[in-house]
């Protein structure tokens, strides 16, 4: 850049941001700063998000979040239920169906015990099941939730639920409420990444990941496995790294002498992101290429380069924190055990689906752990609802399987900021209702945001008459789980 | 930076430009902001969380804790600037007290007497005193008022070429051609007025112009082409896409585009152009996931409906209501469960099927069942035309009667669809007169020569006429050996898969076909003799000819020899129904129905007799008989399959009709009973509400039925305040960037005020009274105006003083939405599909994009012009949208999106630089630039005019070259690579085209489609 240019640049955002600044003194809540001021896309550090300083002293920095769409059943895999097994064929007590909707469940349905072992792990002794032996391994860095709750029954609405606070289509999600707020910590990657295996997206789509009216630059930045891991990262045909550099050159310096002429900040703004982009086009795919990892660490995760895998996204996520991407997101579907057939059924699919996940998640925790980073980043791992205690048997099905159930389900979380090797609240002897600590999901939200150092509440944006927030209307802190 | 464009931002703004008087504050804009943010949440209209039950929005309340006139003794003044925590308000431990400067300006302005005002939005607008004379626009009047009091200077009009390419642009989506460029400026530089007036007539009358506004309506609408939810299955709906489109085409005044959106299944005389408008409120999501309850997300979509219609014609945030009183806007929860009472009356009821469903056309299959209709109609004038012709006299026809012998090959008459062959080859048939001592029925004969060892036959290849074999049938051959063959044989085609294989033969020797002994090759005698004519007869069940089969064709087949073949006879033992050209009865009922057009009156009465079974005294049939030749008939009936073509076709466009979700009201028997919802909840019914109008706004019309139409018409009635006021604000920011009132969305207390109220108020009541509602008279008015035209460039001082230019002392230049910025590259790169209408297409997008649970649909990618068609018409699927579209800020249609927040983000860079879709416009742009010359600067200067609509200055020349030069050196060392970047744009050089040059010239116009400058409209 020119003098000139950069004078005009300096005077623009000099201007604009003094101009904004004495208006902050007015005392004007909830104006998101950072999209007027210092929020020039992802890749900036100078002026990171809204807040300029957290609300309290951040415990965790980031989040890596594994989901298990169609979620799976605690029954089977976090909170053993020895009552089933007595139960077991016995039609359920009626005081689990009265008043009740069910998503599929018709008639009287009969209790279903697991067919699964449990046993207990690590110095804590937490209760695990056979199916997850990795995960046992380091049962003593999970925080297990067993008193989780929800409003909602079926998938979409959960998962928006959960991600963004409303069950409804068209809120923020939660990375980026927390990009929003706490802005990138990266120049040249998304602070939003979402990776998803299983070859399906969550059933509420792109929305769990999107921005909804916070500025778009907040939403998850799917990085895909195969193709372009970001969309249209890469030149067309013909064009390499040296002509498009070439090219952005021209497109920056023709933009530039627009800028002198038009005298428009935003103009500034543009010629700041072709760099942005192009920088991109080289660190995304080098920190997606996992096949810089030694053949040990491959191993442990049981990743395999090229392949699209849950393996493999649990290794990205490592990469990407070490990068200090803010907010991993995984989701991987397959976990929606109605038992109609052999590919949704307890026997079959449900330990298919903790093979593909359980040495790839422990993996993750010892990796970060290894490295330092489990301290202050937080991984989370949740389905959207629970399932039932009972089979659900649909059209007389012999495959088992559980149906829909909001009363209870169990997730864990661990690393930055939450008691290590501790269990949370409890639920009945068939695991249907909350008998001690319950949590729902605004409160869980309420708390990851505490241990990002927001409060919950002071997070907000006005938008169509109210000022607007992750945990809409509710939400308590869980102080319970924080160490 | 980003222009600063987030709800709230123009409040600040507008408080510091808008008080007319520096010592007292304004109440609308500095006093009730404060009041609302601060003490409304606990003292406002939401009545359950409402303290002591004082409410400070209502004038009564709010004047009963003030002492007009002094600030001291008003108990408000003394609560807000108490030292007491006891006594503070806001309390303490609930919120922080109010700054120094919220306490002063509510000192000041009840010192100054306290002086309320309604929320300006409820208050009907009033006509401003005119301060213009005629030779100014009253626009430009408003907004220079206010600039001059700033200090700024407004700058001058744009030059031509950028006002044009604005002008395109704004009002229909596309650029313009260089072309229409160059003859605007040359025609500008002459008469400025008179040529920019013509450019709005001609951009108006536009055929691009109702897409362009489509468009924008399509995200209050929260239009796509699926459900939503999980599911996200497919929906046709595009017809009323379409239905949009030509309304903004033909001008549908707003009064009226709103009736029928709102409730055009419910106006006098409905039709199916003003149900299919209803369509409008179906594009609510609909829930298939298996178990949902269909109650909850019914009611659901009836919320949906009343927020939307709330947010879209009274720019009110209506949602809140939905759980409790609203906190800010005077709105109750019981008033919003009246606004719900209006929409929860239709059928639809969340089912998968989305009934109630129109079936209708698109445009295309209308155009398409109007060629239809005049293709039935034609077949129908030549039908009559031939039917006029065809009494002829033709006494041999006559049909079979049992024991008579009736032609089926040739009796010298020569059938008028018949063709004949000659050993494979076409050729005239070798008739000759029938000899003298030949038999009476024979009159010409085939007289049929083959070399020896040699074949000849003679085909008929549909027989006389074709006919269904009896029982005891008999085949009769009149031949004469002239000399002896080796043998002679007749061959039967059948009508099924035996065909040919029907053979009788005399004499010795084999044929190359069939299986001797067989009816495929029957034996049937010794050689006639040499020099008679004889009588040959055949069984025709011996070779196969079983009763029921149909005979279509006859053959006679010699090897050597010369034979005169008489023709072929047909013996049944019974009278035979035969096909159309021989049954009476059917000619009868074919014809029977509506003979008007097509006989003499005589044979139409006749005809009608003996279809209406009553006797006549004209003898139809014996008419018939002996009238009608076979030629005739056949001619009737080729003319009749043209005819039954015609009509099938029109079925089949008719079948074309694709099943819309639209709007039925409930039969009044089946009304629900509306109640309020607690907390929002359809499992908490509350007391039970009547369709009603919120208090705050003016009531509806008492004598009027409570449903959707008076609703609509309540609306759009002069008494509203509204909905004039968000619609002509919704169009303002379509041309200048933000609106007059910033928050679209908000006009409740909680939105921006508007920066100039009395412009709003002139352009809304104008709208209404001078332009009936016209959606093009308002853009006329508004592109009229001096304000609409001044160039954009900024000066420093703008920058400081005005920096969102709220004022309009310049242009804004706005980042294009995402729909045009794909549509004007398509267009510069001449690629563009003029195709308007039709289902919904599936340009390229990357493989992997698409992956929805439970829901098998996959992109399949439009081949053709559909790849390339304007964007409204790309498919929307709401869990996963084309995400380019996403990328530059397009909303995913889940719930009505009144306004854009627009970004500038890297993502954007990367859809620029690397969609194919752009490599392809690229391609396009550079093919035209070079136009059939190897000039390469011509080249450049070309594409950048395209691309801009002005002339590059040398230094941006110089740039460009330079580039082109390093590029030309890289693709020269590696013509692979320009090899393969020209295959990216698929592009296919002719032979005389430089592959580097084209390659080089790419690459410019890549570099050009991401200028700022084009994908800004300045």
């Amino acid at each position: 850049m020119d003098s000139k240019t950069d004078l005009l640049l300096q005077s623009h955002l000099e201007g604009t941001r003094r101009w904004f600044l004495g208006r902050v003194g007015l005392g004007i809540g909830g104006l998101a700063l950072s999209s007027l001021v210092g929020d020039q896309g992802f890749g900036q550090t100078a002026s990171p998000g809204l807040l300029s300083t957290p609300h309290f002293a951040p415990r965790a920095r980031r989040v890596i979040c594994l989901h298990m769409a169609g979620s799976p059943p605690q029954q089977e895999l976090f909170d053993p239920k020895p009552l089933l097994k007595e139960l077991d064929g016995e039609p359920c007590p009626t005081h689990l169906i009265d008043g009740e909707t069910f998503a599929f469940i018709k008639g009287h349905p009969k209790i279903l015990a697991s067919p699964f072992q449990f046993s207990a792990h690590g110095e804590s002794g937490m209760e695990i099941s056979e199916l997850l032996p990795h995960l046992g391994e380091v049962a003593d860095e999970l925080c297990l939730i067993r008193s989780m709750h929800t409003d909602q029954f079926n998938h979409a609405p959960a998962q928006l639920f959960i991600y963004s606070g409303s069950p409804r289509f068209g809120r923020p999600s939660m990375g980026s409420w927390l990009t929003w707020g706490l802005g990138s910590m990266n120049q040249d990657l998304p602070a939003f990444v979402v990776l998803v295996s299983g070859s399906k997206t969550p059933s509420a789509g792109k929305s769990v990941w999107g921005s909804g009216f916070l500025p778009s630059v907040h939403q998850g930045i799917q990085c895909r496995t195969s193709g372009d891991p970001v969309l249209y990262l890469g030149n067309p045909g013909g064009i390499n790294s040296d002509t498009r550099r070439r090219t952005v050159d021209a497109i920056q310096e023709l933009d530039q002498i627009a800028a002198l002429r038009d005298g428009d900040p935003e103009t500034l703004s543009r010629i700041e992101q072709y760099e942005l982009a192009f920088r991109m086009q080289a660190s995304v795919p080098e920190v997606m290429d996992i096949s810089r990892e030694s053949p040990k660490t491959l191993e442990e995760y049981g990743a395999e380069p090229g392949k699209s895998s849950f393996a493999n996204n649990c290794l990205l996520a490592r990469r990407l924190v070490e990068q200090d991407v803010r907010f991993v997101q995984l989701f991987d579907w397959g976990w929606d055990i109605h038992g109609t057939a052999p590919h949704d059924d307890i026997m079959t699919q449900l330990p298919k689906k903790c093979r593909e996940t359980d040495q790839p998640i422990a993996a993750l925790l010892k990796d970060l752990k290894q490295r330092g980073l489990l301290d202050d980043t937080l991984v989370i791992w949740t389905g959207e609802f629970g399932r039932t205690a009972m089979n659900e048997e649909r059209n007389g099905s012999k495959f088992l399987g559980r149906d829909h159930h909001p009363h209870c389900y169990s997730m864990w979380m661990a690393g930055g900021g939450v008691k290590k090797g501790h269990v949370h609240g409890a639920t009945d002897e068939l695991g249907y209702r909350i008998v001690k600590d319950p949590v729902g999901v605004h409160d869980l939200q309420a708390t990851i945001l505490h241990l990002m150092g927001i409060d919950h509440e002071r997070l907000t944006y006005p938008y169509q008459g109210r000022d607007f927030r992750l945990t809409d209307v509710s939400g308590k802190l869980v102080p319970g789980i924080l160490a | 930076m980003l222009i600063p464009t987030v709800a709230g931002l123009s409040l600040l703004i507008s408080s510091s430009l808008l008080p007319e008087s520096i010592d007292t504050p304004d109440f609308t804009s500095e006093v009730r902001p404060i009041l609302s943010r601060q003490c409304l949440p606990c003292h406002g209209p939401d009545a359950a969380t409402r303290k002591k039950d004082l409410r400070l929005d209502m004038k009564d309340q709010l004047l009963g804790v003030i002492d007009a006139g002094s600030a001291e003794s008003s108990p408000l003044f003394q609560r807000i600037s108490s030292e007491d925590p006891e006594l503070r308000m806001p309390p303490p431990d609930h919120a922080k007290a109010l700054s120094n400067q919220e306490i002063s300006i509510l000192k000041q302005w009840i010192d100054a007497g306290a002086a309320w005002e309604e929320h300006w939005a409820f208050i009907p607008p009033v006509m401003p005193a005119a301060e213009w004379n005629t030779q100014q626009h009253p626009i430009d009047v408003f907004i220079e008022k206010k600039i001059t009091a700033s200090g700024l200077s407004a700058n001058g009009p744009a030059s031509a070429e950028v006002l044009i390419r604005r002008l395109s642009l704004d009002l229909i989506g596309l650029p313009p051609d260089p072309e229409r460029v160059s003859r605007f400026i040359e025609e500008y530089s002459r008469d400025p007025a008179a040529t920019w007036k013509l450019l709005i007539e001609e951009l108006l009358a536009s055929e691009s112009f109702g897409e362009r506004w489509a468009s924008a309506w399509l995200d209050l609408a929260r239009y796509a082409d699926t459900k939503g939810y999980e599911q996200d299955g497919m929906r046709n709906i595009w017809p009323w896409r379409d239905w949009v489109i030509q309304a903004f085409d033909r001008d549908l005044p707003f009064d009226q585009f709103t009736i029928l959106q709102l409730a055009g299944d419910l106006i006098d005389t409905p039709n199916e152009s003003s149900r299919l408008a209803t369509a409008f409120h179906r594009n609510t999501m609909t829930n298939d996931e298996g178990g949902t309850q269909n109650e909850e997300f019914r009611v659901a979509a009836v919320v949906d409906r009343v927020n939307t219609t709330m947010l879209v014609w009274q720019g009110l945030t209506a949602g809140c209501a939905q759980c409790h009183d609203h906190k800010y806007d005077p709105l109750s929860q019981v008033e919003y469960y009246q606004l719900y009472d209006f929409f929860n009356q239709s059928e639809d009821a969340d089912l998968n099927s989305e009934a109630p469903l129109l079936k209708v056309l698109g445009n295309a299959e209308k155009l398409l069942l109007g060629d239809a209709h005049q293709q039935v109609e034609k077949a129908q004038e030549v039908l009559d035309q031939a039917a006029r012709a065809l009494v002829i006299s033709d006494p041999e026809a006559a049909p079979a009667e049992a024991g008579a012998l009736e032609e089926i090959a040739f009796s010298g008459k020569m059938p008028a669809l018949c063709q004949t062959q000659v050993d494979g080859k076409k050729s005239e048939w070798p008739w000759v007169q029938a000899p003298p001592d030949a038999p009476e029925e024979i009159h010409r004969v085939i007289r049929q020569s083959a070399p020896e060892g040699q074949t000849r036959q003679v085909f008929f290849e549909r027989s006389l006429h074709t006919h269904v074999a009896a029982q005891g049938d008999r085949y009769h051959i009149d031949a004469r050996i002239v000399e002896p063959p080796e043998w002679m044989l007749l061959q039967v085609r059948l009508a099924d898969p035996t065909v040919w294989e029907h053979r009788g033969y005399w004499g010795t020797g084999t044929f190359a076909h069939g299986v001797d002994g067989t009816e495929s090759l029957l034996f049937q005698g010794e050689l006639p003799t040499t020099g008679d004519w004889v009588h040959l007869v055949i069984d025709a069940e011996s070779i196969g000819i079983e009763s029921g089969k149909i005979v279509t064709g006859i053959a006679m087949t010699q090897q050597g020899g010369v034979i005169e073949w008489g023709g072929v006879r047909r013996e049944s033992s019974q009278p035979t129904e035969r096909d159309d050209l021989f049954s009476f009865s059917a000619f009868v009922d074919r014809w029977g129905e509506d003979p008007s057009d097509l006989f003499e009156p005589r044979i139409r009465q006749a005809i009608g007799a003996i279809h209406n079974k009553t006797d006549d005294e004209f003898d139809l049939e014996t008419w018939w008989k002996q009238q009608i030749s076979i030629e005739g008939r056949r001619l009737l009936i080729a003319q009749q399959q043209l005819l039954d073509q015609a009509m099938k076709r029109q079925v089949e466009v008719e079948a074309m009709a694709v099943s819309v979700p639209v709007m039925a009201q409930l039969a009044t028997e089946k009304l629900r009973s509306t109640h309020l919802l607690r907390r929002g909840s359809y499992l908490s019914p509350g007391d039970p509400v009547a369709a009603d109008i919120p208090q705050f706004l003016p009531a509806i019309d008492e004598a009027s039925a409570r449903n959707r139409l008076a609703l609509a018409r309540w609306l759009v009635s002069p008494r509203n305040p509204l909905t004039a006021r968000v619609h002509v604000n919704r169009v303002w920011e379509q041309l200048f960037g933000t609106g007059l009132v910033e928050t679209l969305e908000d006009f409740g207390t909680q939105g921006a005020l508007p920066s100039h109220p009395q412009l709003l108020d002139w352009l809304a009541l104008t709208w209404q009274q001078e332009d009936g509602w016209s959606h093009k008279e308002l853009l006329r008015r508004i592109v009229t105006s001096d304000t609409y035209r001044r160039s954009s460039r900024r000066t420093p001082l703008q920058q400081r003083i005005d920096p969102d230019n709220r004022l309009l002392s310049h242009a804004t230049r706005v980042r294009l939405p995402a729909e045009l910025v794909r549509d004007q590259a398509l267009a510069i790169g001449g690629i563009l599909s003029p195709k308007k209408f039709g289902p919904s297409v599936y340009p390229p997008q990357p493989d992997g994009v698409w992956q929805v649970v439970y829901n098998g649909s996959g992109w399949k990618e439009s081949q053709g012009e559909d790849r390339v068609r304007r964007s409204l018409y790309t498919f929307f699927r709401r869990t996963a949208p084309y995400p380019s579209m996403l990328t530059f800020d397009a909303p995913t249609r889940d719930v009505c999106t009144p306004r854009r927040i627009r970004t500038n983000t890297p993502l954007q860079a990367l859809v620029v630089l690397n969609d194919p879709v752009y490599i392809e416009a690229a391609a396009g742009l550079a093919r035209w630039s070079l136009a059939g010359s190897n000039d390469l600067t011509r080249a450049i200067q070309r594409a950048f005019q395209r691309a801009t609509c002005r002339q590059a200055t040398p230094q941006e020349l110089k740039l460009l070259m330079d580039l082109t030069d390093q590029q030309k050196q890289v693709f020269q060392l590696d013509p692979a690579s320009a090899h393969s970047f020209l295959e990216s744009g698929r592009w296919t050089l002719e032979e005389s085209q430089n592959p580097i040059d084209a390659a080089t010239l790419m690459v410019i116009a890549n570099v050009l489609l991401n200028l700022d400058e084009v994908l800004v409209r300045g």
